[in-house]
């Protein structure tokens, strides 16, 4: 309860900054960037392997922010505008043109191995299994299918529930679900076999 | 096929959270930052420029529905009460008469008598059918003008003549008589030409006593078949001495000499 409520008061203080900003105010403008600029960024990022196809993508999000700021309506939660704009980016630049080699493949099974074998000189094991995991799991969001890996992203850097994930991609709230479970069952099962890959080499 | 995940809650594990949290977090470069930034101020400033051409909420732009319509009304309403003569010929039975009948009605209207044509304003003579009733009261109590003229000057050359008994029987029967017919007035409206013809027709027919009216009114109303140059001079005066007996040249009584 107290959660939605925080969620309200955020979602009200980004539609006065954009209205603040329409009006010809630039530090509104500036503070609501520096709020979203990680996860947006994060967004593209991950989902994206070229780099620079991504800030390009991201630059250009921004750019329609800044475009359309005197038409945007004040009944549309900020954040939910700001990703259907990049998801609809996303679409039409990267998915329609190349649907699988340009997305992220940083890891491969070799590198994976090798760059998350331990060394003497780390931290505690509780530290050090933490660790481990979070670089697992980055290897394991690079595996999911497209529309989980968006999911995540979105509920992971935008907040969103599964309703506004729904909203932001455009399908149905129980498809929405349905990649949430399938994604969140995936990247346990991967991460947890990783790391039991990584205990056998130890 | 069911869903083996439908009776999962559809969010994703505290421990998933708490490793993806873990994970480097990258963020934009400075130069990105600054480049969006400088879109966001460059943008703002080129609105302002763009706001200082307040087209949109101009008073004639807002209004020009309004504005145009009553302007369009007051031109309209204005060519009415300037054109209004006009508008009233145009409204009037007169105006669907053919071009040729109006061409000679004017034609007609300028070999009148001047007496006639004064007491017959224009605005009558183009006065629609609904005032035709009291153009034709007007015209019989012209025509009773004309009348009673045309008597008083017969019966005056009479008394100064002495006149013989056929003419008074005449004259008195043009006295007791009715007066003529009346006519409405568009029909009084003919050329000297004309009338002489009509006479010509009435003498062939022998109506001896419409013929006599109708030389009385010629004579008032048309004196310049009088004169001898009147390419109709001789015809009037053939027909006017066949129908009127030629009065006699007075007597100078014998005591005069």
């Amino acid at each position: 309860m107290a959660e939605a409520l925080n969620e309200r008061a955020e979602a009200d203080v980004d539609q006065q900054l954009m209205s603040q900003y329409s009006q010809g105010d630039t530090s509104a403008f500036e503070s609501l960037y520096q709020k979203h600029k990680g996860g947006l960024y994060r967004y593209f990022v991950r989902q994206i392997g070229d780099l620079q196809l991504a800030e390009d993508l991201y630059q250009e999000t921004w750019g329609r922010v800044i475009k359309a700021a005197s038409s945007y309506e004040t009944s549309a939660k900020f954040t939910t505008w700001l990703y259907r704009i990049a998801h609809n980016l996303l679409i039409d630049h990267v998915r329609a043109v190349k649907p699988v080699d340009l997305f992220s493949e940083a890891f491969t099974e070799e590198q994976d191995a090798d760059s998350l074998l331990p060394s003497d000189t780390q931290a505690p094991d509780t530290q050090f299994e933490e660790g481990v995991k979070a670089k697992l799991l980055k290897h394991c969001i690079s595996l999911l299918p497209t529309v989980q890996k968006e999911a995540l992203l979105l509920n992971m850097e935008g907040g969103f529930t599964a309703g506004g994930i729904a909203e932001v991609v455009g399908i149905s709230l129980e498809a929405t679900k349905s990649r949430i479970r399938y994604a969140n069952q995936s990247l346990k099962a991967c991460v947890m076999n990783k790391w039991q890959e990584v205990e056998n080499e130890r | 096929m069911k869903d083996e995940n439908a009776d999962k809650p559809a969010e994703f594990d505290a421990e998933i959270k708490l490793w993806y949290r873990a994970q480097a977090q990258e963020t934009p470069s400075a130069e990105l930052d600054d480049a969006i930034m400088s879109l966001a101020k460059s943008a703002n400033q080129s609105k302002k420029a763009d706001n200082l051409v307040v087209v949109d909420n101009s008073f004639w732009r807002r209004h020009r529905w309004p504005i145009s319509s009553a302007a369009s009304v007051m031109f309209v309403a204005t060519l009415l009460l300037i054109n209004q003569d006009e508008t009233q010929e145009l409204l009037s039975d007169e105006s669907y008469a053919p071009v040729m009948m109006q061409m000679e009605a004017d034609a007609q209207e300028s070999e009148l008598p001047v007496t006639l044509r004064k007491s017959e304003p224009r605005a009558m003579m183009s006065a629609p059918s609904v005032d035709e009733q009291q153009v034709q009261l007007q015209g019989a109590a012209q025509n009773e003008v004309i009348q009673v003229d045309v008597i008083s000057e017969v019966a005056k050359d009479v008394s100064l003549q002495g006149r013989n008994a056929d003419v008074k029987a005449k004259i008195k029967s043009l006295s007791d008589s009715k007066p003529i017919k009346t006519m409405p007035q568009r029909d009084a409206v003919v050329s000297a030409k004309q009338a002489v013809n009509h006479l010509e027709s009435l003498v062939k027919q022998e109506q001896w006593v419409e013929a006599e009216k109708l030389v009385l009114k010629i004579r008032k109303n048309y004196p310049q078949l009088k004169n001898e140059d009147h390419p109709q001079h001789l015809r009037w005066k053939t027909l006017s001495e066949q129908v009127i007996i030629p009065l006699p040249k007075p007597s100078v009584p014998a005591s005069d000499k």
